[in-house]
């Protein structure tokens, strides 16, 4: 080997002490400007030291995931001290945790590639110091929903061939395993755990609680935003199931869309959306789910751009406007603050 | 869009490399010219290709140009250091062309001291699905033959690869058909990854712990293999070890059995947001020793994310896009200052309700 190899410990430490070096290269702070606020100032806190504020927006800004040190960033934000909000980015597991985690999941399932498993967001009630709202989203129990014995097993484009050639082969020394079937697509009807409420979930059934749009629209500022992936499998190169999470928080209500994409390539596509709408000022809880689908060449179908047309099929915005909904669901809860 | 072209048509192997060790793409003629070189160089060679220690190897890259660049830093520029790469080179991340690009003139600058083998992705199916397709169509307009001209290139990789008669390197696995290498070297490989066979099982499969012999896949193709079937394999064919690339592993590699199988990966943080570690395998000689070989493990390159704000950064004033990688290269225009990327990536999303919608 040659002379000139450096190891990536001596790189990383090289880093380090660049990065002492420069950390006074950092944007100097910005005087608050004397517009006053469209909205009342809510009482909002970050409560970690650790995500400064903006300069421009006073929006908190939390810091990407950093693999090589164990930073702890637990970024939280409340909201007249009734509300909190807990988010948590982190690395893909390693081996170690991932055992962890199949030792809970009994062994029945084949981890997704990606488990962002100490990634979670948090939202809390708390009145009089007593927990009445706990819901928090993290990808272990998204993994509990997966289906282990699913009667209708998707499969790949090509199986009914490849089985064909399998058959006609009939390579003795083969000697297959029975294989244990479940839901590779991690298709999880997962909204969230409810770890306590002391309140119950009413369906709107006459649809009353729609998100209203107008309460989230760019004149409230967003004091707030996350966004995360709690799981993500490649399917083998046969499309893709991710799991992704984002949040944002306004003066006086704040959303969640939890989105599960699925795409089989040549078969079919899926997305699940559940949004939680939490509306501060009126003490309501909206949570809405939705779920699309459609055969992945009607989908197809759909695209005008001829030439690079499977772009768009890995754009999930694009999908989720295109797809058809299949089924939808909507409930509340009124939070009555005397209990 | 300028994303920047080399206009300049030298079939000069210097200042290819010199250009794209700069990041800078070569003219669409050029890169015909190269691939040509390339498939004459290698069309002879038998689907097993032998060589000897010293050799590092190299496993998925995946277009993390940067990365790639990263790891010659770490192990050395070739031909100072001999490489093995074990396949997929493009698709998921940004900078597909520079990287098979720069991985073709290396082979053509110093034959004997680069092997690159055939990995699933360096296929005409796949690279429609996981972006080299839109990647050349982006950055090379849509009437250019580019994808064309490597796809071409892919059917005449070699299928692996054997370090010292002992260590047997491929991109996927072990196939039902194949128990000894001679039913390799039958393989006629120059075409298309067929979807069932030996040739889609030594870039498919994958090794499981708690497997004996072959298991298909629950999706309904494919297989994953165990440990007798990995002895069985060894013992015929009188090898100490397989290395293999293909699955992501949060530590960089991944060793099952004793070290009968291993992985080796090399995309840092891939797709931007994974935060895992990669590494490249490092064999010093044949001696069979502990020390005779190491894992080097290292992170992401800080330019690799520097590139991935610019690009995802840009790509906001003209799509709002999903989470794919590739399809935010429309709006690549180079020029970002320091306080945009101080600031969290996802944030210039958040204004946005239909983000939300």
């Amino acid at each position: 080997m040659s002379n000139n190899n450096i190891d990536s410990y001596t790189i990383n430490s090289a880093r380090e002490f660049h990065k002492l070096t420069t950390s006074s290269r950092f944007p100097p702070k910005k005087k608050d400007s004397n517009t006053p606020p469209p909205y009342p100032p809510p009482a909002i806190k970050s409560c970690n030291n650790n995500n400064p504020f903006c300069n421009h927006c006073n929006q908190i800004i939390i810091p990407s995931p950093v693999s090589s040190l164990p930073i702890i960033d637990n970024p939280s934000i409340s909201i007249n001290d009734k509300w909190f909000i807990i988010t948590n980015h982190k690395p893909i597991l390693n081996s170690n945790e991932i055992e962890n985690f199949e030792s809970i999941l009994n062994n029945n399932l084949t981890l997704p590639e990606m488990i962002f498993g100490n990634n979670k967001i948090e939202i809390l009630l708390k009145l009089n110091s007593k927990i009445n709202f706990h819901l928090i989203f993290n990808a272990l129990d998204a993994l509990k929903l997966v289906d282990l014995n699913p009667l209708n097993l998707i499969q790949v484009s090509y199986a009914d061939k490849w089985f064909k050639n399998k058959i006609k082969i009939s390579n003795s020394n083969s000697n297959l395993e029975i294989f244990k079937p479940f839901d590779w697509t991690y298709t999880t009807f997962y909204k969230g755990t409810i770890l306590n409420s002391i309140y119950n979930w009413n369906l709107d059934s006459n649809n009353l609680f729609q998100i209203p749009i107008n309460k989230l629209t760019s004149n409230n500022p967003i004091k707030f935003f996350d966004e995360m992936i709690l799981f993500e499998d490649e399917l083998g190169d046969n499309g893709i199931s991710v799991l992704n999470i984002k949040i944002r928080v306004m003066s006086n209500c704040l959303l969640i869309l939890q989105r599960l994409f699925i795409r089989v390539d040549n078969v079919i596509v899926r997305i699940l959306d559940t949004r939680y709408f939490i509306d501060f000022d009126d003490n309501l809880i909206i949570r809405e789910f939705k779920f699309f689908e459609n055969n992945y060449n009607d989908l197809l179908k759909k695209v005008k751009n001829l030439l690079d047309p499977k772009k768009l099929l890995r754009d999930i915005n694009w999908c989720s406007k295109n797809l058809d909904l299949k089924s939808m669901q909507r409930e509340y809860i009124k939070i009555d603050e005397t209990i | 869009m300028t994303i920047e072209v080399d206009t300049a048509e030298v079939m000069d192997l210097d200042q290819c490399l010199e250009k794209l060790y700069k990041g800078i793409l070569l003219s669409e003629r050029v890169l015909e010219w190269l691939a040509f070189k390339v498939k004459e160089l290698i069309i002879n060679d038998d689907n097993i290709v032998h060589i000897q220690s010293p050799v590092t190897m190299v496993g998925d890259i995946h277009g993390q140009f940067y990365d790639l660049l990263e790891i010659f830093k770490i192990g050395g520029y070739p031909p100072n250091t001999n490489y093995l790469f074990l396949g997929d080179y493009v698709d998921r991340g940004y900078h597909s062309i520079e990287t098979i690009s720069l991985l073709i003139v290396l082979k053509l600058k110093y034959p004997s001291r680069i092997t690159l083998i055939r990995g699933n992705h360096e296929s005409r199916q796949i690279t429609t699905n996981y972006g080299f397709y839109t990647e050349c169509v982006t950055k090379y307009g849509s009437d250019s033959k580019v994808w064309s001209i490597f796809t071409d290139l892919f059917d005449f990789l070699v299928l692996s690869a054997i370090v010292d008669n002992t260590l047997f390197c491929v991109h996927g696995g072990l196939s039902p058909n194949v128990q000894t290498i001679d039913s390799i070297s039958v393989i006629d490989r120059f075409k298309e990854i067929p979807h069932d066979g030996p040739m889609a099982d030594l870039m498919w499969s994958d090794p499981d712990i708690e497997l004996l012999n072959f298991r298909i896949s629950s999706r309904g193709a494919g297989y994953q293999f165990g440990i007798n079937v990995v002895n069985k394999f060894l013992r015929i064919n009188g090898f100490e070890k397989i290395y293999r690339a293909h699955q992501l592993c949060n530590d960089g590699f991944q060793i099952f059995w004793k070290g009968k199988v291993n992985t080796v990966w090399s995309a840092p943080n891939y797709c931007y947001r994974c935060g895992n570690k990669a590494s490249i395998l490092e064999v010093f000689d044949d001696s069979k020793n502990p020390e005779s070989f190491r894992f080097n493990v290292f992170d992401a390159s800080p330019d690799s994310e520097k590139e991935f704000l610019k690009i995802e950064g840009n790509s906001l004033n003209s799509t709002m896009g999903g989470l794919d990688r590739m399809d935010s290269m429309d709006g690549y225009n180079g020029g970002s200052d320091f306080n945009e990327t101080y600031e969290h990536r996802m944030n210039k999303k958040a204004p946005y309700v239909e983000y939300f919608m």
